[in-house]
């Protein structure tokens, strides 16, 4: 398994046709060990999907670095999956076809990945829309099949960028479960941005809340609540509180 | 009802054909024009039962052999050439200038240079069929590899996805609409190529059949050679539109 440092990152984006330089993460430092579920909270544009990025591989720092098990960072690697912010489906490819497309890049035979894809499209609850195309689906489904697609490369560290941001707050709740229950049984360091605080306290081992942009971690919350956590968790003491204390950091109160 | 209901738009085509060509029938029996210039359904069957028998066929496979082979090779050169100039910018930027000068040039003027280069013969033809057909297939197939979906690609490198692969899985099924458009529009131009070839000098074809029935006045085999050019040209369309339909079936219905 995995743990993630990084040590005086930053990362300035050059806009060209702007002729303007945004500096959307200042010198971040944390220490993520194996098997830890941290969730990033912050205000629109601080730097959330950059930092998800950096982690993958596709964005590369301005300076300092992340190191994946003391190994810098170069590139994109088997050993990461992201979940992006907008599908970004292969409209030609059915479901099952993108769900298996991770497992594809990696040499493994059709029937085989799709057997496996599959496997993580049942358990996003997209039963019996595997050889639907994209459009044919809800936003929300396409969402599920974009979570599908990453869980099915059993990855090290999982990104997630507002994987549930599309869906209605039942359905929410509900893949809340799933993601934890498929999280519990893998264990993959899991990095997930959100904008939804209980969604951050119930899944997360730490929560961070960012400052405005350039994108500075401001605190980290330690959530001490037993595995598995059950939606009526929420409604307790421990956990209204804290999100209390969460929104007030954000100072949106 | 159901089905004549749905195959009204081909049930409304046909009849409209047939009466046309009853009419024709009906104004030249009638002696209301003259056959000479405009020939009749009837006598343009006769004529072609006899033409036929006595040498259609090989007119038809000169023709037919003139335009596969330039358009294949143009199918190939354009589609295998259009990825490789697509995909690599440098490259591209080389052979832009000589794509948009020979695309802004009408082909069919090139004739009189292939055939003092080639001769009247097979290999004046295919050279103007694929000159004909390149540049449209070209062309498209470089602007589908040059307007794919960003977030596409950025996803395909997440998933560890190397140039090759990001070109055969994004690149080449991005493109596909493309090249199928760039083909229907291909086999127009290779068709007037094949059939402008014949018609200016060669020693066979249905082109040159025409040529010949046409400077003598045989009004009713010119309008066989008519025919079996336009069915030809509605026949590939039809089957490019399939292929179309094929390739295309993972778009949303239009309503
Ligand atoms: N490719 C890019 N080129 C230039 N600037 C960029 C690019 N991507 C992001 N930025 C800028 O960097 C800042 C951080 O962007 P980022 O996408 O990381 O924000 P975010 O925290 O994920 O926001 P949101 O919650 O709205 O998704 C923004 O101000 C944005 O304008
Ligand atoms: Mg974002």
């Amino acid at each position: 398994m995995s743990s993630l440092n990084a040590q005086a990152l930053s990362v300035q984006y050059q806009q060209q046709r702007l002729q303007k330089h945004i500096l959307a993460l200042d010198t971040i430092n944390f220490a993520v060990q194996s098997n830890l579920f941290v969730a990033i909270i912050g205000p629109s544009g601080c730097g959330k999907s950059t930092l998800l990025n950096v982690i993958a591989g596709l964005v590369p720092p301005t300076s300092g670095q992340i190191t994946i098990n003391q190994r810098v960072i170069t590139g994109p690697g088997r050993d990461r999956a992201m979940v992006f912010q907008t599908a970004a489906l292969m409209p030609w490819r059915t479901v099952i076809e993108n769900a298996a497309y991770g497992l594809e890049l990696q040499g493994i035979a059709r029937a085989d990945a799709q057997q496996q894809a599959k496997h993580y499209l049942d358990l996003t609850g997209l039963n019996g829309f595997e050889h639907s195309y994209p459009h044919e689906l809800s936003g929300g489904m396409q969402q599920r099949v974009n979570l599908a697609r990453a869980l099915a490369i059993s990855p090290n560290i999982l990104l997630l960028d507002e994987p549930l941001s599309a869906l209605d707050a039942l359905t929410r709740e509900s893949m809340q479960l799933e993601l934890q229950r498929i999280w519990l049984q893998s264990r993959p360091t899991a990095i997930l941005v959100t904008h939804d605080i209980s969604e951050a306290i119930f899944l997360a081992d730490e929560v961070w809340v960012m400052t405005p942009r350039p994108g500075q971690i401001r605190a980290r919350f330690s959530i001490q609540l037993p595995r598995p956590r059950l939606i009526s968790h929420k409604r307790q003491a421990y956990f209204v509180n804290l999100q209390e204390e969460i929104w007030q950091m954000l100072g949106i109160n | 009802m159901a089905t004549i209901k749905q195959n009204e738009h081909k049930i409304l085509g046909i009849a409209g054909i047939l009466t046309f060509l009853l009419l024709w029938e009906l104004v030249y029996q009638l002696a209301l024009i003259r056959p000479i210039f405009t020939s009749a359904p009837s006598r343009i069957i006769t004529a072609a039962q006899w033409l036929f028998a006595n040498g259609l066929w090989y007119d038809i496979w000169i023709s037919t052999l003139e335009f596969t082979l330039g358009f294949g090779s143009a199918m190939l050169v354009g589609v295998v050439g259009g990825m490789v100039l697509g995909w690599n910018r440098r490259l591209g930027a080389i052979f832009e200038p000589f794509i948009n000068l020979f695309n802004a040039t009408p082909r069919i003027a090139l004739l009189p240079l292939l055939i003092l280069w080639l001769g009247i013969g097979l290999l004046s033809k295919v050279a103007v069929v694929f000159l004909g057909a390149l540049f449209p297939i070209l062309v498209n197939t470089i602007s589908g590899l040059r307007t794919l979906d960003p977030s596409l690609v950025y996803c395909a490198r997440a998933f560890g996805a190397n140039p090759r692969q990001i070109l055969l899985t994004i690149g080449l099924p991005s493109a596909v609409p493309f090249i199928l458009a760039g083909m229907r529009l291909g086999v127009g131009r290779g068709l007037v190529s094949v059939v402008v070839a014949e018609l200016v000098a060669a020693n066979a074809g249905v082109g040159y059949m025409m040529h010949i029935a046409g400077s003598t006045f045989q009004t009713d085999k010119v309008f066989v050679g008519l025919f079996l050019i336009a069915g030809t040209g509605y026949t590939l369309t039809a089957i490019l539109s399939t292929f179309e339909r094929h390739f295309e079936r993972w778009r949303p219905q239009k309503y």
